[in-house]
């Protein structure tokens, strides 16, 4: 079980992926935008976070003082696979595509179904 | 000889004046002022005031196209440093919007046609140049250029839609693959739904990839990539899709191959190949992936990745067209035929060959693609990557 961070604009999609991880046995909380994320993330062991946020790119989630040392699993999401060696430089240790390997992710996540 | 006159020296109109830019060149002065008059006599103006500039060499035309716009390019066909048919593919592939027109001192027919095809938009003989001759040689060549802009912007916009919708669609692709966890179908409903969205996932994939294709994009992400590794990971995925169907997948991992390669590139071509063998083959049927080292015939190292299918096979008269861009002989006309193509595309640009054959090891049916990668082999690779 982790405290798991989701970072997504998309409402439907927060709310789908929070219910799947809460029914995995995590807890979950849900933000839609980066400054929100950067101040919730030193909570979290696991951060889920979309690419792009209304006008904000989840690749800047590391990008502050207080969220660069973050030490906890980072997941990012996105539509494309063209930031993938980015995100890796950006910080974020696992990049998925979507729609996202579910088995993948909890895996990733130690969980199950 | 006097010293070029090329259009970005400060005299004169100013450079981006939206008068028509003419470069003449020619190393012959007595032609090059003849042409230069004729540009000032023309019977009828121009579209556009004209600006006219002049060189003597092929090397004075670079320099004066690299340095300001140019709309019109009169070209000697002979010049001291080359001629007009080894420049003209480069011309055309760096300035598109550039309309040259090719004069020449002696006719001849095949040459003509030659730099036709290689983007002359005309050709003229000076012996009998008018003026009437050149401002209609003028009037078309702009007409082609203005009609060959209009398509290339109209394919780059449907490009850069394409692209854009191919993003948009994953979005509600992924919502809908969480809900179907969610909704706990029955197992069966559940995986022929899932495999419905990897489907579109992939179907998706192609289309974005044909964008980049399209756009010269494909550019790769090289990185030290063990194939073995790859080809496992990527066939074990598909045993899901392959028990749904009742066929046999056998994944041969086989020794380590290690080269510099996009394993995504790589894990989205190999993905095309296994998802179609599958698909083609009946239930009851197999499919093998697997993947040897060898050498070929020039003695470099190559790694081979085969997929075997025991499906109704390719007719051989079918199977050079296979990799062509909407290519489809799928009977429920699923596909949209860029998988085979994009395949190709990817391990062109690793430096590979693709081909396909019949499946001997088979009952006359089936059949066999085989990928070709360069690498550094499993030898040489435990030095390298550790």
């Amino acid at each position: 079980m982790s405290r798991v961070l989701i970072v997504d604009d998309d409402t439907d999609s927060a709310q789908l992926l929070s219910a799947l991880l809460t029914r995995a046995g995590h807890i979950v909380h849900t933000v839609a935008s980066l400054s929100l994320a950067q101040a919730a993330l030193n909570s979290c062991e696991v951060v889920i976070c979309d690419r792009n946020l209304d006008g904000e790119d989840g690749l800047e989630l590391f990008a502050t003082p207080a969220t660069s040392s973050f030490a906890g699993l980072s997941i990012m999401v996105s539509g494309d696979d063209t930031a993938r060696s980015q995100a890796k430089q950006r910080g974020f240790r696992h990049y998925m595509q979507k729609p996202v390997n579910l088995s993948q992710l909890l895996q990733v996540l130690g969980g199950s179904l | 000889m006097a010293a070029p006159t090329l259009l970005d020296e400060p005299h004169g109109a100013s450079r981006d004046d939206g008068a028509l830019r003419i470069l003449v060149i020619d190393d012959d002065e007595v032609d090059q002022v003849r042409v230069r008059r004729m540009l000032g006599k023309l019977p009828l103006p121009l579209p556009l005031p004209m600006t006219i500039g002049c060189g003597e060499s092929l090397a004075d035309a670079r320099r004066c196209l690299g340095s300001s716009r140019v709309d019109v390019l009169l070209l000697d066909y002979m010049l001291p440093d080359g001629t007009a048919a080894e420049v003209l593919p480069q011309l055309v592939n760096d300035f598109p919007s550039l309309a040259i027109i090719v004069l020449t001192g002696q006719g001849d027919e095949r040459v003509a046609v030659g730099l036709m095809q290689a983007g002359a938009l005309d050709y003229l003989p000076k012996d009998g140049l008018t003026p009437v001759i050149l401002q209609r040689s003028i009037n078309h060549a702009l007409a082609l250029i203005t009609e060959k802009m209009k398509a290339i912007k109209a394919a780059a916009a449907l490009r850069d839609m394409m692209a854009v919708i191919s993003h948009d669609l994953r979005g509600p692709l992924h919502n809908i693959a969480l809900g179907l966890e969610l909704a706990e179908l029955p197992p069966a409903l559940a995986s022929s739904v899932k495999s419905n969205i990897t489907h579109m996932g992939r179907l998706i994939s192609d289309l974005v990839e044909l964008a980049r294709i399209e756009n010269h994009a494909l550019d790769l992400h090289r990185e030290p990539t063990n194939l073995a590794h790859l080809v496992r990971t990527v066939g074990e995925s598909f045993l899901p899709a392959a028990i749904a169907k009742e066929v046999k997948l056998e994944v041969r991992g086989g020794e380590d191959a290690h080269l510099q390669a996009d394993p995504h590139r790589l894990s989205q071509a190999l993905s095309n190949l296994i998802a179609n063998a599958i698909k083609f083959t009946p239930a009851g049927g197999s499919v093998v992936v697997s993947v040897s080292n060898r050498t070929n015939a020039a003695n470099a190292c190559e790694t081979e990745i085969a997929v075997t299918d025991t499906g109704p096979g390719i007719a051989a008269q079918e199977r050079a067209r296979v990799f062509q861009r909407y290519y489809t002989n799928d009977p429920k006309k699923m596909g949209i035929g860029l998988g085979l193509y994009i395949v190709k595309q990817i391990v062109s640009a690793h430096g590979g060959r693709i081909h396909v054959e019949p499946n001997l090891t088979a009952d006359s049916k089936g059949s066999r693609f085989v990928i070709a990668l360069p690498s550094t082999g499993a030898a040489s690779a435990a030095s390298t990557f550790g």
